[in-house]
């Protein structure tokens, strides 16, 4: 039985990386006595698949990991006898039941949205035309240098939604295995005009949604959405 | 949710920002108004080693049961937030609070190894504290050690206001309720540590005054009060069964270097092997009930989830249930899917069919301490382990399935000769050899024998019987390593034989600090202001400026290591009584001159002394 969790994670524990954040869960699932299914031979592991690495420094509202069960007994603790494995800052906030053969939590990732709250006063002073031109324009390029030289590609093409309000922007973007745009390079493209530089620490960065595709292959979903959530005592 | 010390764009920049934001499982935050003893806990290197340090996480869950106590943690941080905590002029703070260090009420420092010294004056340092404790006001925390290398504390003695001697259940109580009570009478610092003097096992440098001879040797080490007592004596935990242990204990979000649930099954060691520091000091041997264990075994994997678990002592094979004990771990793991990492057991068909349960053979290698190349330097060392014990060891082991096999010597041991390192050498193809005569050509598989000797260099430790023998020059020791490594290339099977090394430098001067006197502290201030830190990590350790300190102070370094010691010597660390007496340990060293091998403590008591606790396994007179 496949199981998607949907989890938070704010505060001081933003600076624990990908993988960290899957140790501490793995022991979670264990403490919790979770019936997780393992693997066969000399160091059995954990049926588990993590959604969408996060970045370090950033939080999130909506993250998933998908595990597998051998049995469903219990299951409406699950939640609860997570939530009390948890630490600081990580919530869970629901489970849901996942079809035999959907895909798994990292495949199924087609996109995110992110809010980006600016510190900075330059950034916030030109927040709002930076965005309207990005909205006007027909191409916004992004320049990000890799092993084979600087690779241009077409922002209007990797965001799906955009906007503001107040100091924060808002948008959805691409965030499939392929295209995965990263949230610091759009923010970089709308201020380059101005030629503010913008660092990591100039804004809080939240993910607030992981989508899946819908029903239309243009249309996007949240990972959780059409799944049965596993009733929570 | 708490407020970090550290900004943004500091967390941002450094390396492993998590080292330093608290918040991990387990870890305590309590409300600091109700609080009236604030004490934080020191582990003097990066996060990672410190987290996996077993004596912080009892003292930590002990502290946090007290209601008027609230421990919390710190470590050294990185050379990058070094750099910016100066720079930006951020006082160095505890993880849990996030609070300044300076602002505790204690500061305790865990002394592992003598390689920390310098980071001790960086953590004091970077807290704002002053270095030396007779600069140190009530605005300053009580900087107390503790740990083995408090057993010699006199080379750091200027740098601390207390030591603990001992293991560190049985008397903080009362020092903090001390605390509180002088605090509420608004007692200065000096009577505070006056009082604090008189509680057994606490030792207050400033409370004693040493006189030299004209060698440098000491000529007398009295208190200055009256009701100050003359020696300072080991506090142990009586019963193992029951004292605190850390069952929750705090588990760090980035991978510890000993990264799994550890499980103290017994205190002491009966193995009197001469050079070993750890076998005197923990005297007399305690076991904790295997009943106690296996509770504490299920509640450390229901609190933590973690997937491996560790048995530790100094001697595991001597514990006396060790079969049941792992049995049960064997059974409850496995349905739990947890690792049993097995601690070096001595090998016999008892022990390989539960190596052979919990590991992959192809992958895992066997570990024999033979510590001496031949048998008559075994003698001397007291190692009770016969070259046919480790060729059996290993027949047994090869018979199912194992090739690989480690090996640990160590050079510059009282009496070496050319012989006994060419020994080394003979022993590693010995055992090749048992190899090919156990394991025929067809069953073999195209695996090899490998054998791994490493050789560390012998540093004459305080309190142990070889406490007067004259430590190798550095020129010695790279000839005898050489001598190692000529030795192996000589036998047949050189090929299958690998041959590790160590730093000659580090051990000398780890010697200067295991038997050093008060006089050492300025040289570690005068290294610690020419850059030197973190000295335990080959990349920041620099000789150099080791060597231009002590010039510096007028100091020789060979006085502390190759000078000839007599055996009426007053050593810097005689007013310590750890129940062994001196008495014991120089008989031990003539024996050991003479070649001569003392039985261990089950097999006939060598009156050590340590009986007089009442209530060691193997002690006549015990409770």
């Amino acid at each position: 039985m496949k199981l998607r969790v949907r989890f938070s994670k704010f505060g001081p524990i933003k600076y624990i990386g990908h993988l960290d954040i899957m140790r501490f869960v793995q022991k979670a699932i264990k403490a919790a006595d979770v019936p997780v299914k393992y693997t066969e031979g000399f160091s059995p592991h954990q049926v588990l698949s993590f959604a969408a690495p996060l970045g370090v420094g950033t939080e999130s509202e909506s993250e998933y990991f998908d595990l597998e069960v051998v049995s469903m007994e219990g299951c409406e603790t699950f939640v609860s006898r997570l939530n009390a494995q948890m630490c600081e800052g990580l919530t869970i906030l629901g489970i849901y039941e996942l079809p035999e053969h959907a895909k798994n939590a990292m495949a199924s990732v087609s996109a995110a949205s992110y809010r980006i709250k600016l510190h900075n006063e330059d950034a916030k002073a030109v927040l709002a035309d930076a965005v309207r031109n990005f909205i006007n324009a027909d191409v916004v390029l992004s320049y990000k240098e890799t092993k084979t030289g600087i690779k241009e590609r077409n922002l209007k093409e990797a965001v799906y939604e955009i906007g503001t309000e107040e100091d924060s922007l808002f948008f959805t973007c691409d965030a499939s295995s392929g295209g995965n745009l990263k949230p610091s390079a759009l923010l970089e493209a709308l201020l380059l005009p101005y030629q503010i530089p913008c660092k990591p620490w100039d804004y809080d960065l939240i993910r607030t949604e992981v989508y899946k595709t819908g029903e239309k292959s243009d249309s996007y979903v949240p990972l959780f959405e059409g799944l049965k959530a596993v009733p929570n005592d | 949710m708490r407020k970090l010390a550290l900004s943004d764009e500091i967390l941002l920049q450094i390396d492993k920002p998590a080292r330093y934001i608290g918040g991990e499982k387990n870890s305590v935050m309590k409300d600091k108004t109700d609080i009236a003893v604030r004490f934080v806990m020191c582990f003097p290197d990066l996060y990672e080693i410190g987290m996996s340090h077993l004596g912080i996480q009892i003292l930590y869950g002990m502290f946090n049961s007290y209601p008027d106590t609230w421990c919390e943690r710190v470590y050294s941080p990185g050379m990058d937030l070094d750099a910016i905590l100066r720079e930006k002029k951020i006082p160095l703070f505890a993880l849990e609070s996030q609070d300044p260090v300076k602002n505790f009420d204690f500061l305790g420092i865990t002394l592992q190894y003598e390689m920390c010294y310098t980071n001790i004056l960086q953590i004091l340092d970077l807290s704002g504290i002053p270095l030396f404790a007779k600069d140190r006001t009530l605005e300053d925390p009580i900087v107390i050690g503790g740990g083995p290398c408090s057993y010699n504390p006199e080379p750091i003695a200027d740098f601390f206001d207390l030591f603990y001697i001992g293991e560190g259940e049985t008397r903080y109580r009362d020092l903090l309720d001390l605390y509180k009570k002088d605090k509420e009478e608004g007692v200065s610092r000096e009577d505070f540590l006056h009082h604090a003097a008189l509680i057994p096992g606490i030792y207050v440098p400033s409370m004693y005054h040493v006189t030299y001879s004209e060698d440098g040797t000491i000529a007398s080490f009295d208190p200055i009060y009256e009701d100050v007592p003359k020696t300072v004596k080991k506090q142990i935990v009586e019963d193992l069964s029951d004292s605190f242990y850390p069952t929750k204990p705090v588990l760090p979000f980035i991978k510890a270097t000993q990264d799994r649930l550890v499980l103290e099954i017994m205190r002491g060691c009966i193995r009197g092997c001469r050079f070993c520091q750890a076998g005197q000091l923990y005297r007399p041997i305690r076991e904790r009930s295997i009943e106690t264990l296996k509770e504490y075994a299920r509640e450390l994997i229901a609190n933590t989830g973690h997937e491996e678990i560790c048995l530790s002592s100094l001697s595991s094979s001597d514990y006396t249930q060790l079969e049941e004990l792992l049995l049960f771990l064997i059974d409850e793991c496995e349905a739990k899917k947890i690792n049993i990492s097995l601690p070096s057991l001595r090998i016999d068909q008892f022990s390989l069919d539960v190596m052979n349960k919990v590991q992959d053979v192809k992958k895992s290698s066997l570990t024999f301490a033979p510590e001496a190349g031949s048998q008559r330097l075994r003698n001397v060392i007291n190692k009770g382990l016969t070259e046919e014990d480790i060729l059996a060891g290993a027949k047994l082991a090869f018979e199912g399935g194992w090739n690989k096999v480690k090996l640990y010597f160590m050079l510059g041991l009282p009496t070496e000769t050319e012989e006994d390192i060419k020994g080394i050498g003979l022993l590693c193809n010995e055992i090749c050899k048992t190899y090919f005569e156990t394991v025929p050509k067809e069953k073999r598989n195209g695996q090899k024998i490998q054998v791994t000797a490493s050789t560390s260099f012998f540093i004459p430790k305080p309190f142990t019987a070889f406490q007067w023998a004259q430590m190798n020059t550095e020129t010695d020791f790279r000839e005898k390593a050489y001598q190692t490594r000529l030795g192996i290339m000589a036998t047949l099977n050189q090929r299958s034989i690998k041959y590790n090394w160590h730093d000659t430098d580090v051990s000398v001067l780890e010697g200067v600090f295991a038997r050093g006197d008060r006089k050492i502290a300025e040289a570690i201030q005068k290294a610690y202001e020419n850059g030197c830190v973190f000295d335990a990590w080959n990349e920041t350790f620099h000789y150099d400026r080791w060597l231009n300190a002590f010039e510096e102070c007028g100091l020789s370094i060979e006085f502390y290591t190759t000078r000839k010691r007599e055996d009426d010597e007053i050593f810097p660390w005689d007013f310590i009584d750890i129940g062994v007496s001196k008495a014991f340990l120089l008989r031990e060293w003539h024996n050991a001159i003479e070649e001569k091998v003392s039985p261990n403590c089950r097999m006939q008591c060598q009156g050590c002394g340590a009986a007089t606790y009442g209530v060691g396994l193997y002690c006549p007179g015990k409770k």
